[in-house]
């Protein structure tokens, strides 16, 4: 197994260079002439206005902890999947049952409005 | 010096580094970047200890999931890109006598403890056994079930938290 | 010819012979055939992608009823085949504007780390009958892990540009991207249920019959989530063209939003190839045992009829909203992601391990055909309840306007 993660590691490395050598080549062939006009934020083409931070909105972050959430879940069932097939008809029970509180915990995010984009 | 070896001090020293580096940073944002880095750093030592399951879990959850919630919970907070926040308060020396406390108590403690050696090689079905243990009446079936329960009460929780205004 | 048969698997053995007979230890040698094995396949992205764009250029612009790029110019060749490179060079020539008050170091690794997750995918899917790069027993996981470091990548971009409709544009970006990914992974969740591994390899010879003919709910819930997940069309807000200014990589040019660009179109092709392997049956086709190249043949065929079903996608829908997209997630995708896993869980336990395949293959469809009648009518029920309640709330309104 640790075999295969050399390949992972070698992989890896390949990858890094691939990513980077795009990028050398346009740094030895683009021109470089700065100008602060150039350099402004942009804006669609007026002058930028204000600090660059955005309004507080709570709705990204249950967002985020919903996904959370239900990624934790979909991260315990994952080996009972794996061990799935050498389960009996218990295992499937109990795994239902995991997923129906997920399910009430869905259903309850949603009754709240707690899922809507305001 | 084999090549575990040189591997685990690289990785070891990401992971410490990257650690040290989140809490000496000014910027925050660099600060979670950092944490970020470390949590790959982790994620190399489970490769390292053959558990390349909880590797992917601890990218998926960790970096996928924790990360990106310390990085939205940055974003939305005000000025953020000219922190004025001085580094240290007036009390660091007591925290720095607490935590060389804390680290004399940690190392005798590691240095002088008979470690068990480990216990043989890792089965190579241990996915499959874990699954089979999570769902065994006489297994880890209860901390299971309650996982779901606490996912729950989490959820209903942080919505209650965050809907009032 | 017979090494030909098996080219690919073949050609690993021999480096390795020859660079032994050099006089090499045997451990330089495995590292350099992995090396050169691992550009060969971070190749395959690469050069696939320089023939996508073109094909995606024609074919939206034949579905728009215009011709697209031709070869009205010197350059781009015939039937414009070269605009790929011209584009390419384009970039590469660009000056690179960093605006002023950007964070250079998160500005300037953000297109790094993108390109490389989007190569580093490749590492585990299967070309061919084993011919792997590495196959890891926790394959699928594997890929659905290293999107976690696209999303932070994307996040480096919009944090780094210093321009508030980067930022926002990342944010959204990102809150769409995290929730799709739990109907992705509880539709992984099935198939590695049906197949019993993670293995890619491994899923690919499990499948006696496409998946897509035993878990149809299950392909479409992972098609539509994937699509959702490197933000294509319908879900195309993120990078909407024509509307937002490009989103997150708005102050990017030059070669760094070629990265960007270079990575989409990596990410489309690497989700068809992913379809491919786990619901169409990845390498396997006919004659696949005998001359084992084929397989790379049919899962080329197998990922191109899925890319080009994304690009029918692209070139039809519009484009839908950001509130849209996650009630579509949240209130229909997630709900029906959970039932499947107890149906398909419930129904492969009811049939007997030891029965016949296609009494397996015929309960699975059967139940899935259900599952989505059942999905079907509960939505109906909700569409006529929600426009009864809207009638009523008319009907009140008319009462209080008119005049008493």
């Amino acid at each position: 197994m640790l075999d295969q993660f050399t390949f992972i590691g070698i992989f890896l490395i390949v990858a890094l260079i691939f990513g980077v050598a795009p990028l050398t080549i346009a740094f030895v062939l683009r021109p470089k002439k700065p100008n602060p006009r150039k350099a402004e934020t942009y804006e669609c083409g007026l002058q930028p206005h204000g600090e660059a931070w955005v309004q507080f909105k709570a709705q990204y972050y249950i967002f985020a902890l919903a996904f959370v959430v239900f990624d934790v879940e979909a991260v315990f069932l994952l080996p009972w999947a794996l061990a799935y097939n050498q389960l009996g008809l218990y295992a499937v029970v109990e795994a239902i049952i995991f997923i129906l509180i997920l399910l009430g915990a869905l259903v309850y995010v949603w009754r709240k409005n707690a899922l809507e984009w305001m | 010096m084999t090549l575990q070896q040189v591997l685990f001090i690289i990785f070891g020293a990401v992971t410490l580094g990257a650690a040290l580096m989140v809490v000496t940073r000014r910027n925050v944002f660099h600060a979670a970047l950092f944490l970020i880095l470390s949590f790959f750093g982790v994620a190399g030592l489970y490769v390292l200890l053959e558990a390349p399951f909880l590797a992917a879990v601890q990218l998926f959850i960790y970096v996928g999931g924790i990360a990106i919630l310390i990085l939205f919970a940055i974003m939305l907070t005000r000025d953020m890109m000219n922190p004025n926040v001085a580094g240290a308060n007036r009390q660091w020396w007591l925290a720095a006598l607490v935590a060389l406390a804390l680290c004399t108590v940690l190392g005798w403690t590691v240095l002088n403890h008979q470690w068990a050696a480990p216990a043989g090689d890792v089965p190579p079905e241990s996915i499959v056994n874990l699954g089979k243990a999570l769902v065994d009446p006489a297994g880890l079936v209860l901390p299971f079930e309650v996982t779901s329960i606490l996912l729950l009460v989490a959820l209903i929780g942080a919505v209650t938290i965050a809907r009032e205004r | 010819m017979e090494f030909f048969n098996d080219f690919i698997a073949n050609v690993g053995p021999w480096l390795q012979g020859l660079l032994e007979g050099i006089g090499l230890p045997e451990v330089w040698a495995r590292v350099i055939v992995m090396g050169v094995g691992g550009i060969g396949l971070a190749l395959i992205p690469l050069v696939a992608v320089i023939f996508l764009i073109w094909a995606a250029r024609k074919l939206i612009a034949r579905m728009q009823d215009r011709i697209g790029p031709n070869n009205s110019g010197p350059y781009p060749g015939p039937y414009a085949l070269f605009q790929t490179f011209a584009d390419a060079i384009k970039m590469l020539t660009k000056e690179d504007v960093i605006p002023t008050a950007a964070d250079r170091w998160v500005f300037n690794i953000a297109p790094i780390v993108i390109l490389t997750v989007a190569v580093l995918i490749w590492a585990v899917i299967p070309v061919g009958k084993d011919m792997i790069g590495a196959d890891l027993n926790i394959g699928i996981f594997y890929v659905l892990s290293l999107g976690s470091g696209g999303m932070i990548a994307l996040m480096m971009a919009g944090w780094g540009s210093n321009n508030k409709y980067a930022l926002l544009g990342a944010l959204r970006a990102v809150a769409n991207m995290v929730s799709y990914e739990v109907p992705q992974i509880l539709s992984v969740l099935t198939v590695v249920m049906v197949a019993g591994s993670f293995s890619m390899q491994e899923i690919t010879k499990a499948q006696t019959v496409p998946f897509l003919f035993v878990i149809p709910v299950t392909a479409l819930l992972f098609f539509v989530s994937s699509l959702a997940e490197v933000g294509r069309q319908p879900y195309d807000l993120v990078e909407a063209d024509s509307e937002i200014v490009a989103g997150y990589f708005v102050e990017y040019s030059g070669m760094k939003f070629g990265q960007f660009y270079l990575s989409e179109f990596m990410n489309n092709f690497a989700i068809s190839v992913i379809t491919a392997t786990l619901f169409l049956g990845g390498w396997k086709g006919p004659f696949v045992d005998s001359v084992p190249i084929l397989g790379s043949l049919w899962l080329l065929l197998k990922s191109l009829l899925v890319f080009f079903v994304l690009l029918w996608l692209w070139g039809t829908m519009p484009r839908l909203r950001i509130d849209q997209m996650l009630n579509f997630n949240w209130k229909f995708l997630t709900p029906v992601a959970l039932v499947n896993v107890c149906v398909v869980a419930l129904v492969g336990k009811a049939v007997p391990p030891d029965a016949d395949v296609w009494l397996r293959v015929g309960a699975l469809l059967g139940a899935n055909v259900l599952l989505a009648l059942a999905v079907l009518v509960v939505l109906a029920a909700a569409g006529r309840l929600a426009r009864r309640r809207d009638e009523t709330r008319q009907a009140a309104q008319v009462e209080e306007a008119s005049p008493a």
